[in-house]
């Protein structure tokens, strides 16, 4: 007995160990040597006039790696962004693949050329012309030309593929020569050239590795063939992606050598990028740390507002919020610097308005914090305040994302003060995705989301009838009237004084409003300049949302 | 014995079919279309609806049993739906991490657990044994990302003696011997981590019998006879009392599959847990019902084998 013990003891021990070192995976073969990550150390110190031979996009010392850290819950799914993305495949697919223009959308300067060099309009802007630079090439060496565009865009119709959105309103797309694309519209809009120009815009697929394939299952999305400024080298799930510069890009080689990205959960990656593991991150940090880390001249955190804001919208058949002083009452009834201070660390400025900033922000249809006016409003709507102090009570639903899990709190207790008792439901993306957004089976929702930068994204998306985020059942025919006439007119202060008039709507209405702009940044090592946000490369082609194609290492 | 192993594995097939079922069914109940979040933000309606049919989740939850069913009598996990790859692959991919992770920082707990067991054991009641057990309740009741985040925070991040994530250098990529010790580095955090988390549970199991068996009349014959404590202690305490240790251990291995998963996230670390955890944010149903079943089959074998171990050791078992 005692004997079989010992031996089952020892037999137990050398099971661990050797199973331990049995399931040790073998290592990957030795990747292939590649033109861009040939001679890395004399690429690093070399100024870019020395590598003569390869022409570089702008100013600054060639050579260098980027490794970037995003979080593990937003690897990508698949890199072709046409068919499905997400925010995690977009930005990785940014570097790789081309839009037609670009669109910019940290300062909200304009639209500039990608792979388009340059495009025209019809004066009743229903039909443009773009025309592709004549050197683009696909990154296995084939020609990129006005076909692969067509069959892209047509593809993406016809398959209702995820950048349909920005494409529904084209009518046909013809091919005169190699090099230029003519998209003729179903009627005019203003807004088309920059909606070709943002993330969410549709990219140029290669039409020679797709075309009579079927999309959802073709090789290539794993590992993309593009013809953007970086080459995919390799993704291994649950690791990491690489991309390396693309010696042969059409603007010339980007400055960095190779792009690695890295997945981590937020407090990893944090730690990550403290520690020099990783040196940018895709992913935003809580404002508390962005405070913290901004104090060190190592790190440099530029905030930026795209046209993203935080914003509640009511489900305008349920009562109360049937009534419209009932949600006024409560806009203003929402102190928008209390929630900016205590959830964002004071980078998120107030936003009293509708419609993110812009150009056809109009500052005069504003709801003003003001409780006192509130409670007036709410008695006078009928809801005096019980024997307990209470009007009514109600039930919010959101998405514990963005800083929503933190600011749900604050307006409950901002809400109170006014006699309205809010119960939270909150839950995870999944789950408001299909409970709020699709069967609209809520009381008042969180909001947050990209709508610009041009307004026809927001407009034609928030408060048109039936639009994708505007599931508050909210329907004006006059709104809907004065959205397609602005989306259609080319002249921008006839454009301006459109969309005053629906914020003037709206003020009345109020079916949802705005908290804070959203404070965007990417955290990045002070090492690496000339990134995508920066004032500097305004007017440079190809400076998309996170594209690095000028972004330089200063050793 | 034959007849033993003969009954014992005719339980383990209905008990996998049970899994299956209750997987099934609890996986669905959660809010969340798997087609929406599949699509992505902003999609098309008709896109989320062709993604519907593609995954065929626009017919009855019997029928989509019934398919899962049919297809995994085949051996075909499914299609995963968050990378359009086939589960299985997704699974083997990443399982050899996770086993690295959960044989060696169980092992390791096994032994030092035992160890400190017994030398607390041997000392009771003392002061030492109070540090001992103190120490492993304080082990125990720390949350095991929380305890992850301390190390990266200290080795990782100050120190900088250890990566803070991934299995091997990815920037500068190693082959042969090089390899493998990259990746001994590598795992040190995320071994450290889980192996605390679980020694507690060894140390108190082995206190707990040695301090019993130390009481037995064997022992004392042993010590009157002039046996050198040492000897005494894990030559005959110690031996007698591992038989709970191997139980203990088998069911350990069982759950830490999936106790592995917050270890995993922590460092980054691309295993099954991780694979499990994205599943679940995406709705992936079948990497969710594939990782469900991989961990639910491995605690039904772990936990056969270990009661053929049983039998095997005491008649008792397998005549009852």
């Amino acid at each position: 007995m005692k004997r079989k013990i010992q031996l089952m003891a020892l037999g137990v021990l050398l099971l661990v160990l050797v199973v331990g070192c049995a399931t040790l995976p073998p290592p990957p073969p030795a990747p292939p040597p590649s033109a861009a990550t040939a001679a890395p150390s004399a690429a690093t110190s070399a100024p870019a006039a020395s590598s003569s031979t390869v022409k570089v996009a702008g100013e600054g010392p060639v050579g260098g790696t980027l490794v970037i850290g995003a979080l593990n819950s937003l690897e990508p799914r698949s890199l072709n962004p046409d068919f499905r993305r997400d925010d995690g495949s977009l930005r990785v697919a940014a570097n790789i693949y081309c839009y037609l223009v670009s669109a910019d959308i940290a300062n909200k300067t304009g639209v500039y050329p990608a792979l388009a060099d340059k495009w025209d309009a019809s004066p009743d802007a229903s039909t443009y012309t773009f025309y592709l630079n004549p050197n683009a090439k696909w990154h296995d060496g084939v020609e990129l030309t006005s076909d692969d565009v067509k069959w892209s865009f047509d593809e993406t119709i016809n398959k209702k593929g995820a950048a349909y959105d920005y494409l529904q309103n084209v009518k046909s797309i013809e091919t005169p020569d190699k090099h230029t694309v003519k998209i003729t519209l179903n009627g005019p809009d203003a807004g088309f050239v920059t909606s070709m120009g943002i993330t969410y815009g549709p990219v140029v697929m290669p039409k020679h590795l797709y075309e009579g394939t079927d999309w959802a299952e073709n090789p290539y999305n794993d590992k993309p063939v593009g013809c953007g400024p970086f080459k995919f080298v390799e993704w291994v799930k649950g690791s990491h992606i690489t991309v390396e510069a693309n010696p042969d890009f059409f603007l010339g080689r980007p400055h960095l050598d190779r792009i690695v990205t890295r997945f981590y959960q937020l407090e990893s990656l944090i730690n990550a990028f403290e520690a020099g593991e990783i040196k940018y991150s895709y992913d935003l940090f809580p404002a508390n740390e962005i405070k913290r880390l901004s104090a060190d001249p190592k790190y440099k955190f530029d905030i930026y507002y795209p046209s993203l804001t935080m914003w509640v919208g009511y489900n305008t058949k349920v009562k109360p919020w049937d009534n419209k002083l009932v949600r006024k009452a409560v806009a203003m009834a929402i102190d928008r610097e209390e929630l900016n201070k205590r959830v964002y660390a004071g980078l998120a400025p107030a936003n009293f308005g509708f419609a993110p900033k812009g150009w056809s922000y109009d500052p005069t249809a504003e709801i003003k914090y003001d409780p006192a006016a509130a409670e007036k409003l709410l008695d006078e709507a009928g809801f005096p305040r019980g024997a307990d102090g209470v009007r009514f009570r109600s039930s919010m639903q959101l998405a514990v994302e963005m800083g929503w899990g933190d600011m749900s709190q604050v307006i409950v207790q901002q809400l109170k003060k006014i006699g309205v008792e809010l119960t939270l439901d909150s839950m995870d993306w999944a789950a408001f995705s299909s409970k709020v957004l699709q069967t609209d089976n809520y009381v008042i929702q969180s909001g947050g989301g990209y709508a610009g930068p041009d307004p026809t994204q927001f407009y034609d998306l928030s408060v048109v009838t039936g639009s994708f985020w505007n599931n508050l059942a909210y329907s004006n025919p006059k709104v809907d009237e004065l959205s397609k006439q602005a989306h259609s007119t080319p002249d921008i202060e006839q454009r301006k004084k459109l969309y005053a008039e629906i914020q003037q709507i709206l003020l009345d209405e109020v079916p949802r409003f705005n908290i804070v702009e959203y404070p965007y940044h990417q955290p990045v090592w002070s090492e690496y300049k000339n990134l995508w946000w920066e004032k500097s490369l305004v007017g440079k082609p190809f400076v998309m949302n996170q594209s690095f194609l000028y972004t330089y290492l200063q050793p | 014995m034959q007849r033993y192993l003969l009954r014992r594995l005719s339980q383990v097939i209905p008990t996998i079919f049970l899994i299956i079922v209750l997987e099934f069914c609890l996986i669905h109940l959660a809010p969340g279309d798997p087609a929406r979040v599949m699509a992505g933000e902003r999609a098309a309606p008709e896109n989320v609806e062709a993604l519907r049919v593609r995954f065929g989740l626009d017919k009855p939850i019997v029928e989509q049993f019934l398919v899962y069913l049919s297809r995994l009598a085949q051996g075909d996990l499914g299609y995963s739906y968050n990378y359009l790859t086939p589960v299985l692959t997704l699974i083997l991919d990443r399982l050899p991490q996770t086993l690295f992770l959960v044989f060696v920082g169980n092992g390791l707990a096994l032994l030092v657990g035992t160890f400190l067991g017994t030398v607390a054991a041997s000392k009771y009641p003392s002061k030492t044994d109070a540090g001992i057990i103190f120490s492993s309740v304080l082990f125990y009741s720390m949350p095991v990302f929380w305890l992850g985040l301390l190390f990266i925070y200290f080795f990782a991040r100050n120190l900088q003696w250890f990566p803070i994530g991934g299995t091997t250098d990815i920037i500068d990529k190693k082959t042969g011997l090089a390899y493998y010790l990259d990746f001994l580095w590598h795992g040190v955090l995320p071994v450290l981590t889980l192996a605390i988390f679980t020694v507690p549970q060894f140390i108190r199991l082995a206190r707990t019998s040695v301090i019993e068996t130390l009481q037995e009349d064997y022992i004392t014959t042993a010590r009157a006879v002039g046996m050198t404590p040492y000897r005494v202690l894990f030559g005959h305490a110690l031996r007698n009392a591992l038989l709970p240790t191997v139980t203990l251990a088998g069911i350990i291995l069982g759950y830490t599959l999936f106790g592995a998963a917050l270890v995993e996230s922590v460092f980054s670390w691309p295993g099954i847990g991780l694979l499990l955890l994205q599943a679940i944010f995406n709705r992936d149903y079948p990497t969710l019902l594939g990782v469900f079943l991989f961990a639910s089959v491995g605690v039904v074998i772990i936990t056969l084998v270990t009661d053929l171990i049983y039998a095997f050791l005491d008649p008792r078992v397998r005549l009852g």
